[in-house]
């Protein structure tokens, strides 16, 4: 059984030995007798879980035993033991964060079975964060909630990798539905600030007003009718992540705000005059190109350049060829998950029929597809006339763009060269126009 | 007439129930140490060294609370006061010659109880 170690500073060896048993008498705890604050402080690597601390040692005073305890275990509970039932030394040493105060007498074994009690508490609340949080991360795990081998999803792989082992920020593009928010999320919980809160802020649909007071939050007094402080989101990011979802439909005086707070790493509440410092980091999306939104000026190119770090291009789902029944086979299993039924497999007309579609909705629209084929199969197998796409939604806007032919003859080449894995021979006999054209155009940088 | 009991090892009786042996243990940890303490606290007293007097009687204290050796509870926080404020400095050598006459005669009972 693995237990909760538990060091005892005391210079008494025969109090030493009454702590001792004391603690030991529940099976949880093992612990670790120091006669001095110096030996101790040598074992904090050991890293227990819990200090017993005699105030009055004969080498360190209490004072600088708990400092340095602070040092190396910021968080770790500290019950300091002492002949000593002085209230100004006990307030001071509450105020410093100790767990308890205990005077020696003959009810300390109680007191402190007590104490450790009420601890094996909250090491098992604490055990209980633990193991959700190491769910959520591996729930997070970018190549479990990614799903696709694609040359082009292996690229975004790559550089989401460079994310998670960099601090700097983070701008997510991609059509809807590409799985922007999921690629935040596994960035920041595969990142050194996984341990502290993810916050989302979705820029798009929302007032300015209500943003800067989502982002700043204010202070008491701010307005007549405002009577408590409200922390902002950018606060509330400490030394996590702020995603800031559709970043580009922010309002251009706050994007300049944004740019100052970044800048200078501190702002002040509205209303306040305090600064309130900030360490977080900061990963955007949009939907849009932003690149055109700065070039109308509807997006500073000051606030692009702090922001850009490293830029993740999510490819439309119509651009990743096989990944789309890899996703569509992940989603079916999901489906029979979530509904307890058998697991249904893909026939080759079904997956011809998915590979053909151009899916506008991305991947949230092929989940949707999925689902619906789950349910109107009679069979465990889904066949092409399970599967429907929505006709209300565009095929694609290709046509709309009215380019010239010749620049739909590249972009189409482009697009199944993606597609193929740039397997010119496979794009040709596709197109069913000669290879060397293809070379040609690649020799000559037109596609 | 209630007469007071020279100390009280109720608190490890309670540890000795569950776990026999206990008790013989940790009061032989007090029988092993306690001597040297002591030996200190006469030789700081016999040098007059009031301060290092304060602290063996305060190291001292938190043993005789916990094993409620009742006539040493207020001698042992005298001394330790006289030591540390000079306060009763002048009752000392009786406080001492109480300490050490009162330890033997704890010694020898608690051998007594646990032999």
């Amino acid at each position: 059984m693995e237990t909760i170690l538990v060091f005892i500073v005391e210079d008494d060896p025969a109090y030493a030995e009454m702590l001792q048993y004391t603690v030991t008498r529940n099976p949880l705890f093992s612990t670790e007798v120091f006669l001095s604050g110096s030996e101790m402080l040598k074992n904090l690597h050991k890293e227990p879980a819990v200090i017993c601390l005699d105030y009055f040692l004969p080498d360190l005073s209490g004072n600088v035993v708990l400092k340095r305890i602070r040092e190396h275990l910021p968080d770790i509970p500290v019950i300091v033991i002492s002949g000593q039932e002085d209230v100004r030394i006990a307030t001071a040493l509450y105020r410093e964060g100790i767990t308890d105060y205990i005077v020696k007498d003959h009810e300390t074994p109680d007191r402190i079975q007590f104490v450790m009690k009420h601890l094996i508490e909250k090491f098992d609340l604490r055990r209980e964060i633990e193991d959700l949080r190491e769910e959520v991360e591996k729930k997070y795990h970018y190549q479990d909630v990614i799903k696709g081998q694609s040359p082009v999803i292996r690229q975004v792989f790559h550089l989401i990798e460079k994310a998670t082992k960099s601090g700097i920020p983070v701008m997510i593009s991609g059509e809807t539905g590409t799985g922007k928010d999921l690629v935040a999320k596994a960035i920041h919980f595969n990142s050194v600030r996984k341990r502290k809160p993810f916050v989302t802020v979705n820029v798009s649909g929302y007032n300015s007003d209500y943003i800067e007071t989502e982002l700043f939050g204010y202070e008491k007094g701010y307005l007549s009718t405002i009577t408590s402080r409200k922390t902002g989101q950018l606060e509330q990011a400490t030394k996590g992540t702020l995603y800031l979802d559709e970043i580009t439909d922010l309002d251009y005086n706050l994007q300049g705000r944004l740019l100052k707070v970044i800048q200078e790493k501190e702002f002040v509440r509205p209303g306040g005059s305090e600064a309130v410092k900030l360490d977080l980091r900061i990963i955007g999306s949009t939907r849009k190109n932003i690149g055109e939104e700065i070039v109308r000026g509807r997006f500073r190119e000051d606030l692009y350049y702090q922001l850009q770090g490293i830029p993740i291009e999510l490819p439309p789902l119509r651009y990743r060829g096989e990944d789309i029944l890899i996703i569509a086979k992940y989603f079916i299993e999901q489906y029979s998950r979530d509904n307890r039924s058998p697991k249904a497999t893909l026939t080759p007309a079904a997956q011809g029929k998915l590979l053909r579609y151009s899916y506008p909705g991305n991947i949230r629209e092929l989940r949707a597809v999925i689902n619906l084929a789950c349910v109107m199969t009679n069979s465990d197998m889904i066949d092409d006339v399970d599967i429907s796409f929505n006709s209300s939604l565009p095929h694609s806007d290709f046509l709309m763009e009215e380019n010239s032919l010749e620049e739909y003859t590249r972009k189409i080449i482009r697009f199944f060269l993606q597609k193929y894995n740039n397997n010119v021979l496979l794009v040709a006999e596709k197109l069913d126009i000669g290879k060397s054209t293809i070379y040609r155009m690649l020799k000559n940088k037109e596609i | 007439m209630c007469e007071v009991p020279l100390y009280d090892l109720t608190a490890f009786r309670a540890m000795d129930e569950e776990d026999p042996g206990a008790l013989a243990k940790i009061v032989q940890v007090f029988l092993d140490s306690t001597p040297e303490v002591l030996h200190d606290l006469n030789e700081a007293y016999q040098a007059a060294d009031l301060q290092a007097l304060a602290h063996l009687a305060h190291k001292l204290k938190a043993t005789i609370d916990i094993l409620s050796i009742y006539p040493l509870k207020q001698l042992i926080r005298d001394i330790e006061k006289a030591g540390k404020t000079g306060e009763g400095k002048e009752n000392l050598p009786q406080l001492m010659e109480t300490l050490n006459r009162t330890t033997e005669k704890v010694f020898t009972e608690i051998r007594r109880e646990i032999s």
